[in-house]
C-alpha cells in the first residue's frame, strides 16, 4: 500500500492553493520515514535504476491526467461548450436552408466557423492556456521544482494539450456534421483527418507561444487574428504560412468529388492551393518543429515571474 | 492619546464631488495597460490601417489640387474623404479594438476580481457607481483612443490639406458622424467587456466569450437569414448593428432597409441594459459564498 497523507489545503499567502499529498506523489525520490513507505516502492529497491524510470514515468503519467483535469474542470471548457452550441446552432439554421449540400454546408458553415474559429480557439483555449495559465495562476514554480526533467515536463504537457484539443476539435466537428443530418454525414469525412491535423498545429503553436511569452494567450490572439484570418485571406503566396491554409487544402484535396473550395470565383482563383498530401507532411513537419522549439525554449528559459 | 498626537487632522481642504474618484480609476487603468509593450504592439498593428488611409488621404488631397478629376477617381476606392470612408476605417479599426480589449478587460477589470483589486476600492469613500463608471471610461478611453482619436486626425488632415478649409464647413455631418459612431462604439464596447470580465475575468475564457459574441453571432444571424431571407435575423449580430448605427450617424445608411437604424438602436440599448443589470450584480465588495 502507498502511504496517502492526508490532503493538507494551503499554500502561499494570497497565492493558489495546492494538495501537498500530490507534490509528494509525485516525487520520483522518495525519502521514505516508515516500513509501509518502503514497501510503496515498486521494486521495493531504493536508488535503483528501473525505479528511477518507473518513478520519473508515474510522475508524468499524473502530471498528464493533473493537466488534462484542470484544463477540463475550468471555466473555458464551459465557454468552449457554449461557442460549440453556438457553432451547432449555425449548423442547424444552415441545414435549414433550401437545397442543403454537404458543398454548401462545408464551404458556407463549416470552413468559416469551424475552421476558420472554433478549432483555433479551442487550441487557444487549451494550448495557450496549458503553460500560460500555470504562470498565470503562480503554480508553474511548483511544476519546475519537482524533480521531473524541464524537457519531460513540456513534453507531457503538450502531449495531454495536443490530445486534449485534438479529441475536442473531432467532438466538435463529429457533433456538427450529425447535426447536419444526411448532408453532414459525407462532410465528417472530408474534414475529420484534416481537422486532427490543424488540431494538433495549433495546440502545438500555441503552447509554444505559452512558453516563449509571458502574454501568451495575447500573442496567440493576435497570432490568429492577423496572420490565420488577414493573411489567410490574402491572395498570393503569403497565406502559406497560416495553418488554416494547409487545413483547407487538405479538405479541398479530400473533398475534391463534391468541388470544394473557397466561395467566390476569385478568391478560387487567387488561392493557389498544394496538395492535400504536401499539406499534411508539411503541417506534421510543422508539429514536430514546433513542439522541439518549445521543448528547447522551456528548458532553457529562467522565468522570473514566477512568484 | 489625543488623536491630534497621532497625526490625525481634520481635512481642511474643499471637499469635491465624490464623482471625481472615477479620476484616479481611469488615470491607474489607462497607465497600467500603457506600460505593457503588448498593448503598444498591438496598437501599432492597428495603426497600420490609419497610416494606410493617412497616405491615401494624403495622395487624394495632392492630386485634387492638381486635378479635380483625378482626385475624385480615388472616391471610387472609398478610402478617402467621404462619410462611408470614415465609416469603413472605424469599422476596420474597431475589430482591432476588439482584439485589444480582450487583453485590456482582464486586465482592468477581470484582475480586481481575482486580486483583491475590487475589496481594495470598495473599502474606500468609492461607491459601486464610481467603481463601474471608473472602468467604463478606462475602457472607454482605450476605444476612443484607437478608433475616434484617428479617425479625428484623417478628418483633420484632409480639411487641412484642400485648398480651403470649406471641407470642414460643408461636411459637419461627418464630424457628428466620428463622434456619433465613437459614442455608439465606446459604449457599448465597454459595458459589454465590463460584464463579460466580471463574470468570466480569467483572461482565455474572458477572450473566447469576448470573441464568440462578435463572431459566432454574426454567423448565426446570417445563417439564420438565409432560411427564409428574413433580414430582422440579422439583428443577432451585435457587431454589425453597430456599424449600421455608425453608418446611420454618417448618413449613409440606405433608408428604409432592415434592419433600420431604430431597430439597431433598440438592440444595442437592450444589450446595454442587460449588461448594466449584469455588472450591477457582480460588482459587490462581500461575496456571499454558500
Amino acid at each position: 500500500m502507498r502511504e496517502r497523507l492526508p490532503p493538507v489545503r494551503g499554500g502561499i499567502e494570497g497565492g493558489p492553493r495546492l494538495k501537498f499529498d500530490r507534490v509528494k506523489f509525485m516525487n520520483p525520490n522518495p525519502q521514505p520515514s516508515s516500513d509501509l513507505a518502503r514497501d510503496a516502492l515498486p521494486s521495493g529497491r531504493d536508488g535503483d535504476s528501473t525505479f528511477g524510470v518507473q518513478a520519473t514515468l508515474a510522475a508524468c503519467g499524473h502530471l498528464f491526467l493533473l493537466t488534462i483535469r484542470r484544463q477540463l474542470m475550468s471555466r473555458q471548457t464551459l465557454v468552449g461548450l457554449a461557442l460549440a452550441v453556438l457553432c451547432c446552432l449555425i449548423v442547424l439554421a444552415g441545414a435549414r436552408q433550401p437545397n442543403p449540400s454537404p458543398k454548401k454546408l462545408a464551404e458556407y458553415v463549416l470552413v468559416p466557423t469551424y475552421i476558420g474559429f472554433l478549432m483555433p480557439i479551442l487550441a487557444i483555449c487549451y494550448g495557450a492556456s496549458a503553460l500560460g495559465g500555470e504562470r498565470e495562476d503562480r503554480t508553474l514554480i511548483y511544476l519546475l521544482i519537482t524533480p521531473i526533467s524541464r524537457p519531460l515536463v513540456y513534453l507531457t504537457k503538450a502531449l495531454a494539450t495536443i490530445g486534449l484539443v485534438t479529441v475536442g476539435s473531432g467532438i466538435a466537428l463529429a457533433a456538427l456534421c450529425w447535426l447536419a443530418r444526411d448532408v453532414g454525414r459525407p462532410t465528417l469525412e472530408v474534414f475529420l483527418s484534416a481537422s486532427l491535423l490543424g488540431a494538433a498545429a495549433y495546440a502545438s503553436l500555441f503552447l509554444m507561444l505559452g512558453a516563449i511569452f509571458r502574454y501568451g494567450t495575447v500573442i496567440s490572439l493576435a497570432y490568429w487574428f492577423f496572420l490565420e484570418v488577414l493573411f489567410g485571406n490574402m491572395p498570393g503566396i503569403i497565406k502559406r504560412i497560416s495553418v488554416a491554409f494547409y487545413v483547407r487544402c487538405m479538405v479541398y484535396d479530400a473533398g475534391s468529388e463534391m468541388e470544394l473550395g473557397p466561395w467566390r470565383k476569385s478568391a478560387r482563383e487567387m488561392f493557389l492551393p498544394v496538395s492535400g498530401r504536401t499539406a499534411a507532411i508539411t503541417l506534421t513537419c510543422a508539429i514536430v518543429a514546433l513542439i522541439a522549439v518549445g521543448l528547447i525554449v522551456f528548458s532553457r528559459r529562467e522565468y522570473r515571474d514566477l512568484s | 492619546m489625543a488623536v491630534e498626537l497621532a497625526g490625525y487632522r481634520e481635512w481642511a481642504g474643499r471637499r469635491r464631488s465624490p464623482w471625481w474618484t472615477c479620476w484616479p480609476i481611469v488615470r491607474t487603468g489607462l497607465n497600467m495597460i500603457l506600460r505593457r509593450w503588448i498593448f503598444w504592439v498591438l496598437i501599432g498593428l492597428g495603426l497600420l490601417n490609419f497610416l494606410f488611409n493617412f497616405a491615401f488621404v494624403y495622395l487624394k488631397a495632392t492630386l485634387t489640387v492638381q486635378s479635380e478629376a483625378a482626385g475624385g477617381f480615388l472616391d471610387r476606392y472609398r478610402v478617402t474623404g467621404t462619410g462611408e470612408a470614415y465609416a469603413d476605417f472605424m469599422f476596420g479599426q474597431a475589430s482591432i479594438t476588439a482584439l485589444l480589449l480582450a487583453f485590456a478587460g482582464s486586465m482592468l477589470i477581470g484582475n480586481d476580481y481575482r486580486q483583491g483589486g475590487l475589496i481594495y476600492y470598495l473599502s474606500r469613500r468609492t461607491e459601486r457607481r464610481h467603481y463601474v463608471v471608473g472602468k467604463l471610461l478606462t475602457v472607454g478611453a482605450v476605444v476612443t483612443l484607437i478608433t475616434t482619436v484617428p479617425a479625428l486626425a484623417l478628418y483633420a488632415e484632409y480639411g487641412l490639406l484642400s485648398n480651403s478649409l470649406d471641407y470642414f464647413l460643408n461636411h459637419p455631418r461627418i464630424l457628428a458622424g466620428i463622434l456619433g459612431y465613437g459614442v455608439v462604439l465606446a459604449v457599448v464596447q465597454s459595458l459589454l467587456l465590463f460584464a463579460i470580465a466580471a463574470w468570466v475575468p480569467r483572461t482565455v475564457p474572458l477572450v473566447m466569450t469576448w470573441l464568440g459574441i462578435f463572431v459566432l453571432l454574426k454567423g448565426l444571424a446570417e445563417a439564420l437569414r438565409a432560411i427564409d431571407d428574413n433580414r430582422h435575423w440579422l439583428l443577432l449580430g451585435v457587431w454589425d448593428d453597430m456599424h449600421r448605427l455608425g453608418r446611420w450617424c454618417f448618413g449613409s445608411l440606405e433608408a428604409g432597409r432592415i434592419p433600420t437604424a431604430p431597430q439597431c438602436l433598440g438592440v444595442l440599448a437592450g444589450v446595454c441594459v442587460i449588461c448594466l443589470v449584469l455588472i450591477v450584480r457582480r460588482v459587490r465588495a462581500v461575496e456571499v459564498v454558500t
